[in-house]
């Protein structure tokens, strides 16, 4: 659970320092690799959300 | 709640995105050269797989699949210059449309209708990069002095005057890591700064 808590932080700050890099200087990084992060942050973050158990 | 997760998330996303940048970095090829141009983006025509030249400059872009950064360009070149005396070409470095420092690859007094081959090396980190990573190709050819003293001064105001020709036979374009200097470097993130972006 901490492991992928860890991922997604780690994803995350990736995705959001690549759409910077992106802005700044658009050919630093692809479209299709800022995508690819971003996707990648939004699944790990929506798996870590989803196996936190629920409280009612 | 410990600061240890986040600080950890920050510098594990600073290392992947410094190994994305490393692998950019180190990709090394032949990349496409688009259609050899004239200043208005008319194409020069073809003539038995050969690219014939008729005015002084001839743009092309070269499509890059990396950032500039650390890249040196390796241009291939087989040409039959005719009565040109001298060639030179140069990559875009600013904005500003003419922005070229070129490198001459062939001088002459002679006229020479056989195919001549040369190898020029451009380093790429000052150069301009547009969004879609490609760079600016811009190829000088200057005329004999005969012609500049019987035709005009003015060949560059008027096309029609221009007496340039010289054919390219092939041309190929490939990229590998280099070590930039400190000047290209600050050139790169200067660029960066100063790039004009959407509001």
């Amino acid at each position: 659970m901490k492991n992928l808590a860890l991922l997604a932080g780690i994803l995350s700050v990736s995705a959001l320092l690549c759409f910077i890099l992106r802005y700044l200087h658009p050919a630093t990084f692809t479209s299709a690799t800022t995508a690819i992060l971003t996707l990648a942050a939004a699944l790990t973050t929506a798996g870590y959300i989803a196996s936190q158990p629920h409280g009612n | 709640m410990t600061k240890r997760p986040i600080i950890t998330s920050i510098l594990g996303g600073i290392l992947l995105i410094a190994a994305l940048a490393l692998i950019n970095v180190l990709q090394q090829g032949e990349r496409v050269v688009t259609l050899l141009t004239t200043i208005r983006g008319v194409p020069y025509p073809s003539l038995q797989n050969r690219t014939v030249i008729t005015e002084s400059l001839a743009h092309a872009d070269i499509e890059l699949v990396e950032p500039v950064l650390a890249k040196e360009l390796e241009l291939t070149l087989e040409f039959i210059p005719h009565r040109t005396t001298s060639l030179a070409v140069g990559i875009r470095r600013d904005p500003f449309w003419l922005s070229y420092k070129p490198t001459v690859f062939y001088t002459s007094t002679t006229e020479s209708t056989k195919p001549i081959s040369a190898t020029v090396n451009i380093p790429l980190t000052d150069k301009l990069q547009d969004a879609d990573r490609s760079i600016d190709l811009m190829f000088f050819a200057d005329t004999s002095p005969a012609e500049i003293v019987s035709g005009s001064s003015a060949v560059l105001d008027t096309p029609t005057l221009d007496t340039t020709n010289w054919e390219l036979v092939s041309i190929s374009a490939r990229v590998h890591p280099t070590r930039p200097d400190g000047t290209a470097i600050k050139e790169y993130v200067r660029s960066i700064f100063k790039r004009e972006r959407p509001l």
